[in-house]
């Protein structure tokens, strides 16, 4: 089978997949935070932590309970990686340096999971275990939570109550990661990833030569970090390492997963606002960035980079692709983690074409929501479709309408707060890392590559993905800093005028469809939505992309 | 994904709170703090 069809072969297998999981999984994720009741074990949770489930919560005190849990968790990461050395499962490992454990405390905790340490060589199993691995699964739950509460914006009125933080993040991690987890941790055992709590062992190898096996309990970590969408692996090359993603079975089920939740969240919104043609709608432009992603990355990946003969046997640029999966399997699953807020990764994106690189540049700057990291990708595709119905409303001369809530001024300011951050924070990061001594001593690819991979790096940190591009010296001092405030920034400042809007909604009164109210669940509006995000994101970064991207494929 | 390859023969270092640790905990909370004051701005407007 040549490259191509095996290629599209993945990828109608997954689209099969993720069709088939639709509608059970999102019914599945609109009943939790739907639901009155409270399971036992949750209802000891709150018991023991002092929460009042029944609480509901204004917006701004949501946001608050985010920013202290938060918090909380940086510093206790921090600590865990600081110490590790003095306490158990450490496996010989030293107490990771102040910069590192920073960066990294920020990097789990806001989803991003950017590492700047090779895992099997820095981190104890407690680290990984107690530290990056609960924040994987709290950080998701958290991102889920905020979306939940930005749907609710949109059901409820004249009211500025949008749930109970506690609650949400307790069921996200209850009742939908750890049992999607387990399953997930128990198939890629079946396909050969480890699981254990060993020490390293040293052996000789055939040749004479010395080499240290490393264990860890790999395959619950690659579970939770696809499902997640967290993307931090516990080995240097992430999902390329043949003990974290041992074959091309197990390289298309850590994708399936990694895709499963973004794509279902769409039809949990639709059920909560009781309207299931609107989820429709909003997973019809997802999946249409994300194939439109996936055909251009293949097509640049085998088309353009085929100089020389060993790529014209390959049939595809082939450097820093794991020989396992081949290109096609490198093509889909660098969208496909892109596009999400995952940035784990099974072959070296700066490896990838101009162009194929580019494609994955604008996966990320895109705001990932297509179909974007777990809830994160919701709630920024809700505000982009404000926006849309806005422009709309423009054009028409009427008040413009979504889900029945009016989008005046006020909900406008917000919605521009929310996709202004991350471009101001991306663009100021790396203009200071261009213009300044510390910034620049780091950078090993100087010209049009190396702007685009200081552009990546601080998009993908914005983003919360994670990924890199690698050629960039980010264990620097400078770019450590810098680094974990792009993430801290990038993760919560977002969320705090995502809340506000949905406050904002929330208070107002339904108000009714009428004949000038535009349908939002049409192809039309389908159209309209993919425009508005392609322009809001090509006029933000098209200087950066035309100095970086385009000047280095065109030369 | 990672970008430095750090050895397998690692040692304890000294128990103790650097300098660093005090700056990055700071950090921490300086940044926390900015957010807090978004927080409060975007509150200001909403009003």
């Amino acid at each position: 089978m040549n490259s191509t069809a095996a290629g599209w072969l993945q990828f109608a297998l997954l689209f099969a997949a993720l069709a088939a999981c639709y509608i059970p999984l999102g019914n599945y994720i609109a009943r939790i935070y739907t639901d009155k009741n409270h399971w036992r074990v949750e209802r000891g949770i709150y018991k023991l932590c002092g929460i009042d489930p029944d609480a509901d919560m204004r917006w701004s005190v949501y946001v608050r309970s985010i920013l202290a849990f938060s918090l909380v968790a940086v510093l206790f990461v921090y600590l865990i990686e600081r110490t590790q050395h003095w306490l158990f499962w450490s496996v010989g490992m030293a107490n990771v340096t102040p910069d590192t454990a920073w960066n990294t405390a920020a990097s789990f905790v806001t989803n991003t999971n950017w590492q700047n340490y090779a895992g099997e060589a820095t981190m104890g199993y407690l680290t990984q275990m107690a530290g990056l691995m609960v924040q994987q699964f709290m950080s998701a739950a958290v991102g889920l939570a905020v979306a939940i509460a930005m749907i609710r914006g949109f059901t409820r009125s004249r009211t500025d109550r949008l749930g109970n933080f506690w609650v949400d993040v307790t069921r996200g991690v209850i009742r939908l990661l750890l049992p999607l987890a387990v399953i997930g941790c128990l198939v890629l055992v079946a396909g050969g990833a480890i699981e254990n709590l060993a020490n390293y062992h040293t052996i000789t190898t055939l040749a004479g030569g010395h080499q240290t096996i490393p264990g860890g309990t790999v395959a619950s970590q690659e579970s939770i970090k696809d499902l997640g969408n967290n993307g931090g692996g516990w080995f240097n090359t992430n999902a390329a390492h043949p003990f974290e993603n041992p074959n091309p079975f197990t390289n298309i089920f850590i994708i399936f997963m990694l895709l499963l939740i973004p794509f279902a969240t769409p039809r949990a919104f639709g059920k909560i606002v009781g309207d299931n043609k609107q989820g429709y709608a909003l997973v019809a432009v997802m999946v249409i960035i994300w194939a439109c992603a996936v055909g251009g990355v293949s097509f640049f990946e085998t088309h353009l980079g085929t100089a020389g003969t060993a790529a014209q046997l390959a049939h595809g640029a082939t450097e820093g692709v794991e020989t396992r999966f081949g290109q096609p399997g490198c093509s889909v699953f660098a969208v496909s983690t892109t596009v999400t807020s995952t940035g784990s990764v099974n072959c070296f994106h700066d490896s990838l074409t101009p162009f194929g690189g580019g494609i994955a540049l604008m996966d990320i700057a895109l705001g990932e929501i297509a179909p974007g990291g777990i809830g994160a990708g919701m709630y920024g595709i809700l505000i982009l479709a404000t926006v849309t119905v806005f422009v709309a409303g423009l054009m028409v001369g009427r008040t413009p309408e979504y889900i029945g809530k009016k989008i005046r001024p006020a909900e406008m300011k917000y919605a521009s707060l929310y996709f202004l951050t991350l471009p101001v924070v991306i663009l100021t990061m790396a203009g200071l890392s261009i213009g300044t001594k510390q910034g620049q001593a780091a950078i090993f690819n100087p010209g049009p590559h190396g702007l685009t991979e200081i552009m990546y790096a601080f998009a993908s940190q914005a983003n919360n993905n994670g990924s890199a591009f690698a050629g960039l010296g980010t264990a620097a001092t400078w770019y450590q800093i810098t680094g974990g405030i792009t993430m801290l920034l990038g993760r919560f400042a977002p969320e705090i005028f995502a809340l506000g809007l949905a406050g904002s909604l929330a208070r107002q009164k339904p108000t009714p469809a009428s004949a000038g109210t535009l349908d939002t669940r049409t192809p039309l509006f389908v159209g309209m939505l993919v425009g508005v995000i392609l322009i809001l994101v090509g006029l933000t970064y098209f200087p950066a992309l035309a100095l970086g991207v385009f000047a280095e494929g065109l030369h | 994904m990672d970008q430095r390859q750090a050895s397998f023969t690692t040692r304890g270092t000294s128990l103790g709170v650097t300098v660093w640790d005090l700056f990055y905990v700071g950090l921490t909370i300086v940044v926390f703090a900015v957010l807090l004051l978004i927080l409060k701005g975007v509150e200001r407007f909403e009003r």
